[in-house]
């Protein structure tokens, strides 16, 4: 018996979807969105900006390719090392014990 | 009476890295309005109390390369008494399940902490808070 070959068509190149893009998260919200590799690896892994409270940060995948405590700088080496679009957000210092948010500013 | 709105997005808040909190936040790509380059990617906060959307100018200035003080000028008064000055420009956020916005933001020019997305932007959409869930929800139609 002649098994059955699965017949892959080469015309039909398609881009594969990021499982991090369509996973749905526990509670059923969507994970979708930008960087979903990106802040998917940064809340496991807080001890990574811990040394970089009060900068900017670039993360580009699960690594931080650039910092500073000056935005311009961190792009500029984040440029450096190849990233065309950066993901940079500050970094805030983390709030006292027993502190709470009102606002953002 | 009873009002139904139907959602079509739902998304979770986004984590705080150091306290584990989690914000109501959205990644966005962001652009000058009619460029395509640079862009970058930055996060962004929903902000219920903010009349106009807020970039940080220091971020801005770096990653699209824009001309801060050729923009209008603008003041900004928050509850606590902080007041800063800041230049409107038009700006172009994407998200890849809520598509294109144009908004005429306020970017700081001193460096502030997060990014706000104000009332501006949510004229574009309807959106809901669960906050037991850490979760809020689009309707991306106004």
């Amino acid at each position: 018996m002649k098994a059955k070959a699965k017949k892959i068509r080469s015309g039909s190149k398609r881009k594969p979807v990021s499982k991090e893009h369509s996973r749905p998260s526990p509670n059923g919200a969507s994970a979708a969105g930008l960087r979903s590799v990106e802040d998917e690896w940064l809340p496991k892994h807080p001890e990574k900006l811990r040394a970089h409270a009060g900068e900017y940060v670039v993360v580009e995948g699960r690594r931080i390719v650039a910092h500073s405590a000056d935005a311009k700088a961190a792009v500029e080496t984040a440029k450096r090392r190849g990233v065309t679009v950066t993901y940079i957000f500050f970094v805030p210092p983390p709030l006292p014990p027993n502190s709470y948010r009102i606002g953002f500013l | 009476m009873a009002f139904a709105v139907t959602y079509t997005h739902s998304f979770n808040y986004l984590v705080d890295e150091f306290s584990g909190k989690s914000l109501p936040g959205l990644r966005l790509s962001l652009t000058l309005h009619g460029t395509d380059f640079p862009k970058a990617d930055i996060r962004a906060y929903l902000d219920t109390g903010a009349e106009f959307s807020l970039f940080d100018g220091a971020l801005l200035v770096s990653t699209l390369g824009m001309d801060l003080m050729a923009g209008p000028e603008t003041g900004l008064s928050a509850a606590s008494g902080v007041a800063l000055a800041a230049r409107i420009h038009r700006l172009e956020l994407f998200h890849p399940d809520l598509g294109r916005f144009a908004l005429d933001a306020a970017i700081s020019t001193v460096p502030i902490r997060r990014n706000l997305l104000g009332r501006d932007f949510f004229r574009h959409l309807q959106m809901g808070f669960r906050e037991f869930h850490h979760t809020f929800l689009i309707n991306a139609a106004p």
